[in-house]
């Protein structure tokens, strides 16, 4: 069970995720976060607090999406992701490919001066 | 499995074969001690010496077979031969627990003292069998501590195992004997059938979840799973997007094919370096892997 809700901030959005991503949920969070790229949002935080578990097909839509997000010139990050969730990022070599922080808005913000400064 | 040298083929033929008579001996031997007795405990120990009996018959026709040619009308191995012989010894094993668990029951309800020639068949069938195994579990052992040969460590393990079962089933079989002047000595037989019924359920179990799920096209484990996506991020500006990851267990053997997009203005020669360099890497960290990467512009489910 994965729920995701939305939090606009202007010119990025927060999607805020709670439950599980698994190999059943994890199409559901690349089905929003497609849509997301496609509505054209500067750039996109994904707050992960309130995920106790991400498997490998979570990761997998994060590594897929961190290529269109590259491809599309958008700003990518996570933050607030929990120990364990973090442990697992490292293991499979995926935290060199993301801005990750402790709170959405200081995520928004080093987006936002990354794309200033681009 | 398909592709063995010759020699190393006919060898492994020789050595399975030779374990296979060596095992209907056994079996043989075990059963006339069964027949010739009203022991439980001989009846499950037979049924268990069968059941090793047929899973070694299986390995030697499953690597007749490979000798014979069979790679070629199997372009993919007959590693799925093993696991169906997998599922019908794991069946044979759950009849054979029935039929350790009917006697019990009977043996409980209609309680006697073992008695018959085969008691004496057993005993020195089990004081034989044991003398090999502890003999070859230290002959192993002491090859694997020398060589540090996992596969060998492997044979002691089994060895071991054999060795402490017969050790279990002698005492059984004596204490029987030695206490028959106590009633309760009656439920020992039983009581030890059922242990030896207990082991063959667990056997069982392996079997069961690891063939049944490798049949499926069981997709890989987290850990390789991970292996795959470390590799995919160490790889980062080699791609353009991953449109898919598939994978599966088959016959001991596993299959993994990942779907990428390149940058049309790339070489081939620089996509094919980079293809090589994530298969290669891949194919090292996850045993007895096949990786394919297929070109794709669009998610593959």
């Amino acid at each position: 069970m994965l729920e995701i809700t939305h939090k606009p901030e202007s010119p990025g959005i927060t999607i805020i995720l709670k439950g599980h991503l698994d190999a059943v949920t994890a199409p559901q969070l690349e089905k929003q976060l497609d849509d997301l790229f496609r509505a054209e949002h500067a750039h996109i935080v994904v707050d992960l607090g309130c995920v106790a578990f991400v498997a490998s097909a979570g990761l997998r839509v994060f590594l897929a999406c961190a290529k269109k997000a590259r491809r599309a010139q958008r700003g990518l990050a996570l933050c607030r992701l929990q120990p364990q969730v973090q442990q697992v990022f490292e293991l499979a070599g995926m935290t060199p490919l993301f801005l990750i922080h402790l709170a959405p808005e200081n995520a928004h913000a080093a987006l936002r001066q990354r794309s200033a400064a681009a | 499995m398909s592709h063995l040298p010759a020699g190393a083929g006919q060898d492994k033929e020789a050595a399975a074969r030779a374990g296979a008579i060596a095992g209907l001996v056994d079996v043989l031997i075990c059963v006339a001690a069964a027949c010739a007795s009203n022991s439980a405990v001989l009846l499950a120990d037979a049924l268990k010496t069968f059941l090793e009996f047929v899973a070694v018959l299986l390995a030697w026709l499953a690597i007749r077979r490979i000798n014979r040619g069979a790679h070629h009308n199997f372009d993919y191995g007959i590693g799925k031969l093993e696991n169906l012989s997998g599922l019908f010894v794991g069946i044979l094993m759950m009849l054979c627990l029935l039929v350790i668990l009917g006697n019990a029951i009977r043996n409980f309800l209609s309680p006697s003292h073992v008695s018959g020639l085969g008691l004496w068949i057993g005993i020195g069938d089990q004081i034989i069998y044991l003398g090999i195994n502890s003999y070859l579990c230290y002959r192993s052992r002491q090859v694997a501590a020398k060589d540090n040969s996992p596969a060998v460590a492997a044979q002691g393990r089994l060895l071991f195992t054999r060795a402490v079962a017969n050790a279990f089933i002698l005492i059984a079989l004596v204490l029987s004997i030695s206490l028959s002047r106590f009633h309760w000595a009656m439920y020992i037989d039983p009581c030890a059938s059922l242990l030896i019924g207990g082991s063959i359920l667990l056997a069982a179990f392996g079997i069961f979840s690891s063939s049944v799920y490798d049949l499926l096209d069981r997709t890989l484990e987290e850990k390789h799973q991970l292996l795959i996506l470390r590799e995919l991020a160490g790889h980062f500006d080699d791609y353009e997007a991953l449109h898919g990851i598939r994978s599966r267990h088959a016959g001991g053997q596993v299959y993994v094919e990942i779907f990428l997009e390149f940058d049309p203005q790339k070489s081939v020669a620089d996509v094919q370096r980079a293809i090589n360099q994530i298969t290669e890497s891949l194919q090292s960290k996850i045993p007895n892997s096949h990786v394919s990467i297929a070109l794709a512009d669009h998610p593959i489910a």
